[in-house]
């Protein structure tokens, strides 16, 4: 190669790298910022975990309690149990009933040991005894 | 500590802005597809932002060059399969939205072999000397040199028609 072809290549050369820089190359997607919130998620980690100690420890204790409970229990719903159902047996009474006792079962007995249930009103006669005085021939 | 961490941030960003177009080319030029490339550029800034820039680091720009060398490397190490380049995707912005020339540069980039390839986009679009060029690459600069002669070469019978030595 000579001198002057050497020089025509490096002209050429020249030309083609200033040819070539024209072309950009295309942006890059945007950087994402998980890593700031990655850096967030450490400082924070620390207090997570305390938080959800707590609340472990929460659930465990109420587990206990609740485990620990049927010695007291009978005292504590009896206490809570009116001594007297609330006159009329009503729906809503009935209702109230059941909410306050712990088993149906008490709740039966209570209404069964109320007179003011069991027993009609003055003036006024039960179903069957109305029925009874009804001739029905049958 | 965060005001260091939040100037960290920034500077790497600043990084990003100046130095992502070239990086994914190179990336691009290399691993064939851009959604990957990008991948490996974006985890390179996302280990900066984690663990900031290495103080020690002289030239950043060849250091940012040189990791996302490693990453793709490791990338298809792990992922074991050959490069496949894509066709679909630009690489660059044409002049005057010549799209046909953008081609024409693409494939004449693919015809080149990949040492020659990565001397090219990084001399060119990276804007890296040979020395730095040869730093990454652990290759001498007169070997540098040599790849970028012959790749223009090349590329130059492609171009040939075109009137860019004006």
């Amino acid at each position: 190669m000579t001198i002057r072809d050497d020089e025509t290549c490096k002209r050429d050369d020249d030309g083609l790298e200033t040819y070539l820089k024209q072309f950009q190359p295309v942006q890059a997607a945007p950087l994402p910022h998980r890593e700031v919130v990655g850096r967030a998620r450490h400082s924070y980690a620390p207090m997570i975990l305390a938080v959800s100690f707590v609340m472990l420890l929460l659930v465990g204790s109420l587990t206990l309690d609740r485990h620990a409970e049927p010695a007291s229990k009978p005292a504590l719903t009896k206490s809570l149990m009116p001594a007297q159902p609330p006159s009329g047996l009503t729906i809503s009474n009935a209702n109230l009933l059941l909410k306050e006792s712990p088993s149906v079962r008490e709740v039966l007995n209570l209404i069964a040991r109320d007179p003011q249930t069991s027993l009609p009103q003055e003036g006024k006669s039960s179903a069957f005894a109305a029925l009874g005085k009804e001739n029905f021939k049958l | 500590m965060k005001q260091h961490s939040e100037a960290e941030a920034a500077r790497v960003e600043l990084l990003y802005r100046q130095h992502s177009a070239a990086l994914v080319l190179y990336a691009t030029a290399i691993a064939g597809e851009r959604s990957r490339a990008q991948d490996i550029v974006h985890e390179v800034f996302a280990r900066f932002m984690e663990e900031g820039v290495a103080s020690h680091v002289l030239d950043i720009k060849a250091y940012l060059f040189a990791c996302v060398r490693n990453g793709m490397r490791n990338e298809t190490k792990r992922m074991q399969r050959n490069v496949e380049f894509d066709p679909k995707f630009s690489w660059f912005v044409p002049p005057q939205r010549d799209f046909a020339a953008e081609r024409q540069l693409r494939n004449a980039l693919l015809a080149l072999s990949e040492e020659q390839r990565e001397v090219v986009v990084m001399h060119i679009w990276g804007e890296l000397t040979f020395a730095q060029i040869a730093e990454i690459l652990d290759a001498s600069a007169n070997t540098v040199a040599s790849r970028y002669r012959y790749a223009l070469a090349s590329l130059r019978d492609v171009f040939h028609a075109k009137e860019f030595s004006l």
